[in-house]
């Protein structure tokens, strides 16, 4: 994989949206090579920014009165009515939300004996690199309860964690 | 072990207000993190959080289970804050005086973030202050792409949903958008 593809995948990259062979491609060719692997540095610290400052403001809001609210609201309104009969559908939650890998954490480990997985959160992709280096195994692990992805690389003979 | 949100749908159906409750307070914070990150405003991010919930209420039926709920609610949400900004932009349509810094620069909050938020770091708040800048620059469409896929964690099958939009549109949007945000904040971060 040259610079340019791995640039073109950037974003779909850290957002986990890839395949998994592309997700292992993305992560051999950033793991020995210092440009991307500073793109992708970037652009998790960047999401993990605007989401840091964004739940903090989030913090300073009240919230405890919008219950109360709504329920005035549809209290005055009692426009809700008669249901129609909706044939119940299978329930997607847990499939959807499993698939919906958030912000990626790249994590440089120097001591490749275990993987430190407590830093994933819910629905968050993690790539774990344990040593980079030309030939390294590379394992993939789907959390299907909370859909974190991890994806761990190890040089040749080195254990994963597993 | 927590209902599921469509335990919850069929049990507000049957005539539970409580569930509804439970809903509301599963997704409240989610929903104002949208539309305090789209509108930059508190009064008017939490009028959006109430009136989300009211016409879900109303709507309910129309909620078939094939989205998720919340994504459903998000879409609510979202066309909320679009209505609600361009209501805004055509009260300060007759302006005293031409702003030039784009659609929603004349949003009452300024740059940085909500003024009374502890912020422990200077360096945090610089972040804060210039991130909010350069989201405000965005389009209302750009933004939320960031809001649903930095803070909420959706899927672009997810995000192309709530906005009803192309999944290549999300995929755009959102190259755009961080672009954007990492020129703002270069030397920063
Ligand atoms: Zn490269």
């Amino acid at each position: 994989m040259t610079c340019a593809e791995a640039e073109q995948l950037l974003d779909s990259f850290v957002d986990a949206e890839l395949p998994g062979s592309m997700l292992l491609e993305v992560a051999r060719h950033a793991g020995s090579c210092p440009a991307c692997d500073q793109a992708v540095r970037e652009m998790t610290t960047l999401r993990e920014s605007v989401e840091r400052v964004v739940r903090r403001q989030v913090e300073g809001v009240d919230l405890s009165g919008v219950w109360p609210a709504v329920e005035r609201r549809i209290g005055r309104s009692g426009t809700r009515g008669v249901w129609r009969h909706v044939p119940r559908q299978l329930p997607v939650w847990g499939a959807v939300a499993a698939l919906a890998a958030g912000a990626l954490l790249w994590l440089r480990t120097p001591q490749p004996e275990t993987v430190r997985v407590t830093h994933a959160r819910p629905n968050q992709a993690v790539i774990e690199r344990l040593v980079s280096s030309e030939g390294a195994r590379v394992g993939i692990m789907k959390d299907r309860k909370y859909g974190t992805t991890l994806i761990m690389v190890s040089a040749p003979g080195e254990d994963t964690g597993q | 072990m927590a209902p599921s949100d469509w335990d919850l749908v069929q049990r507000v159906r049957a005539g539970n207000r409580d569930a509804f409750r439970e809903l509301v307070e599963r997704y409240q914070a989610r929903i104002a993190a949208l539309a305090l990150g789209m509108l930059r405003n508190r009064e008017d991010a939490l009028d959006v959080v109430q009136e989300t919930f009211t016409r879900a209420y109303e709507s309910l039926d129309r909620f078939k289970g094939d989205a998720t709920f919340y994504t459903w609610v998000y879409r609510i949400a979202y066309n909320l804050c679009l209505d609600h900004q361009r209501r805004d932009a055509k009260r300060r349509s007759v302006p005293l005086e031409v702003d030039d810094r784009g659609e929603d620069a004349a949003l009452p909050l300024p740059d940085g973030p909500l003024q009374d938020l502890p912020f422990e770091r200077t360096r945090d708040a610089e972040i804060a202050e210039r991130l909010g800048a350069a989201m405000r620059e965005l389009t209302p469409e750009h933004r939320a792409v960031i809001l649903l896929r930095e803070v909420d964690g959706l899927s672009y099958a997810e995000i192309s949903a709530v906005l009803d939009c192309p999944k290549g549109t999300v995929m755009s949007r959102l190259h755009y958008a961080r672009r954007r945000l990492q020129e703002r904040l270069r030397g920063l971060l």
